[in-house]
């Protein structure tokens, strides 16, 4: 990792121990984490908190107990201070339908303290990188879901804010709409700024973030980087073969007494395994040939995110129940 | 469009005060209201009609001073009192029921931007629409009058125009805090307009029952508290059957207690959400 530089470490964001209740749910329960600098996916199902969270740091809600410290203010008693330094994209619907693209953007950014003349321009250069062409001097009322995002993302960025919480921002678009929104979001993050993007879609965060922090029921999973979080999944290959089925059952049966299997899939003809394989992969291509079928292919099974999630959920799970198998 | 990716360009100015993106809301509204076309239409029927017969009644014929009387007489007018409402229920309608509605409130909150600093850009917007009705009129009225007097002496007319200016600033913001207290309670602004039009032909209403029975009852009239606002200000007296204490009470809470209701409304609706 390269050095941080004094300016980039201010911009850090802490939590400890916050705890936000609605009633009778715990939303937020002693949710402490620190969020470095950088683009941070803040991960979890729906209901993890993770919106709750954001609001929390913008001062929107009060937390019951805890601290938090955003770029070194506290965002409960210095909250003006925290907001000007911070652009906020709402997980829902919340633009002013009346308004066009350029005149709410400009006004948005007038309401963060731009001068008009500022303004005006700037709001031009944040559509046009945000992809709202002409439509800018449309009516919002008349934009699909993907464009009302890219104009919710444009308002966020229109002061260029120093920090940045984007929840839910690929919210209602498309593939392709997603992948572009994270392309922008990937772009915005060349110039030094803490990005914090939730999201419950695994592969959206997996693309830009530095740094994943995981959440589930209002509390941490787990955090760390992308590499170091991925690292766990070292030693999985996918094994591919086809053949005839009964030949194919005996290779898996065989293969399952060599190494450990974690899934099977049964395709028409075909089946896919993943294996866990430190070593070299020699047997395998050995015990196709011995076994007459197939082998289509063997290649590193890439973790993903899911597998991080829904491991550390399981152990977290095995471990409230007090008896769970030893992690490594 | 070019293949050419565009990149984000970072941008450094200067931020403005947080009292000036007060303004900027004001001005903002302002500027919308003047768009609509019904509202436009409202404040031209309404300048027309209240203005028109003035400057025939009272610019015209020979005067010798600026008379409180006169300026009394023209802001207490029926005809002008019932343009204020129709133009506050048409502009504070929509101010806080569709920020509620399209759940904008997280735009200004989530900046830097204080519960009372949004209600004051909304005052201030609704203030101004209005006040080219209701407050820039009749001071232009009053300056006239008083550039056609024929005493030499202004001392006396001046009074009269302060008095004027203050009556203007008054009865301009007078109904706004309720208007905007009605808005905040729905997400229809239809439903605040009428509302707020039938909240004060109701209690004009129950205000002329109930008077027969007890005269303070009459203080629940809206169109007579800016009556006897206006008596009491440009120094007319009021009649002796009116309460005075109740009608200082009546008046401010009339101005003030919607604006305390507004206040931890949207603090309820905005903060939390
Ligand atoms: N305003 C609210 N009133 C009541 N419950 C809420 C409110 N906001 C969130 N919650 C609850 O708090 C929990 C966390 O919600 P949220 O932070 O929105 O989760 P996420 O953004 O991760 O989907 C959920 O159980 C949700 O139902
Ligand atoms: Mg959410």
């Amino acid at each position: 990792m390269s050095e941080k530089r004094p300016a980039q470490r201010l911009l850090t964001i802490t939590s400890k121990d916050i705890t936000v209740r609605f009633g009778k749910i715990t939303a937020l329960d002693k949710f402490t984490v620190n969020v470095p600098s950088g683009v941070v996916g803040l991960l979890g199902p729906n209901g993890a908190g993770k919106s709750t969270f954001i609001k929390a740091l913008l001062g929107l809600l009060r937390p019951e107990n805890g601290k938090m410290i955003v770029a070194g203010y506290d965002p409960l008693t210095e909250t003006s201070t925290v907001r000007d330094m911070i652009g906020y994209m709402p997980e829902h619907d919340c633009l002013i339908e009346e308004f066009n693209a350029v005149d709410l953007v400009s006004y948005l950014g007038q309401i963060s303290g731009m001068m008009k003349r500022d303004a005006i321009p700037r709001s031009h250069e944040v559509l046009d990188f945000v992809g709202i062409g002409e439509e800018r001097y449309r009516t919002i009322s008349s934009y699909s879901t993907g464009m009302k995002q890219r104009v919710k993302l444009a308002q966020a960025i229109v002061h260029d804010p120093a920090i940045l919480f984007l929840d839910e921002p690929t919210n209602g678009m498309d593939p392709q709409g997603r992948e572009d929104m994270m392309e922008l979001i990937r772009k915005i993050s060349l110039s030094d700024k803490t990005i914090l993007v939730s999201s419950h879609i695994l592969d959206d965060l997996e693309r830009v973030s530095d740094h994943i922090v995981i959440m589930n029921d209002g509390r941490l999973i787990t955090e760390g980087s992308i590499d170091d979080l991925l690292a766990k999944k070292d030693g999985q290959k996918m094994v591919k073969v086809r053949g005839i089925p009964e030949n194919m059952e005996t290779f898996i049966k065989a293969l399952a007494e060599m190494y450990e299997i974690r899934s099977v899939v049964k395709g028409r003809g075909e089946i896919s395994a993943v294996v866990i394989n430190k070593g070299p992969g020699n047997p395998v291509f050995k015990l196709s040939r011995d076994k007459g079928v197939q082998l289509r292919g063997y290649y590193p099974e890439r973790a993903t995110l899911e597998d991080v999630f829904i491991g550390t959920v399981e152990q977290n799970l095995d471990k409230e129940k007090g008896g769970g198998p030893d992690v490594n | 469009m070019s293949i050419d990716p565009i990149t984000y360009k970072p941008w450094s100015g200067e931020r403005t005060n947080h009292l000036e993106r007060v303004w900027v809301m004001s001005m903002a509204f302002f500027r919308q209201k003047l768009k609509s076309k019904w509202i436009l239409l409202l404040l031209i029927i309404g300048l027309f009609l209240v203005n028109i017969i003035s400057i025939f009644v009272y610019i015209l014929p020979p005067h010798e001073v600026l008379d409180g009387e006169v300026m009394a007489d023209q802001m207490g007018n029926g005809l002008l009192f019932i343009f204020i409402i129709l133009l506050i229920s048409m502009i504070c309608s929509d101010t806080i029921a569709e920020d509620l509605r399209s759940n904008s409130f997280v735009l200004y909150f989530s900046r830097a931007m204080k519960t009372e600093s949004y209600l004051a850009g909304k005052i201030g917007g609704a203030f101004l629409t209005l006040s080219v009705f209701s407050f820039f009129p009749p001071v232009v009225l009053a300056i006239a009058i008083m550039a056609t007097q024929s005493s030499s002496s202004y001392g006396d007319s001046l009074v009269v125009l302060g008095q004027t200016v203050i009556a203007g600033l008054v009865i301009t913001f007078f109904f706004i805090p309720a208007g905007l207290f009605i808005s905040s309670m729905t997400k229809r602004k239809s439903y605040a307009s009428v509302g707020t039009f039938m909240s004060f032909f109701i209690l004009m209403i129950v205000g002329g029952i109930f008077s027969e029975f007890n005269p303070d009852w009459e203080l629940m009239d809206p169109s007579l508290l800016f009556y006897y606002f206006l008596q009491a200000i440009f120094g007319l007296g009021l009649p002796n059957s009116v309460n005075v204490g109740l009608l200082t009470g009546i008046f401010l809470t009339v101005m003030f207690v919607p604006l305390i209701l507004v206040y931890i409304r949207i603090n309820q609706k905005a903060v939390g959400k």
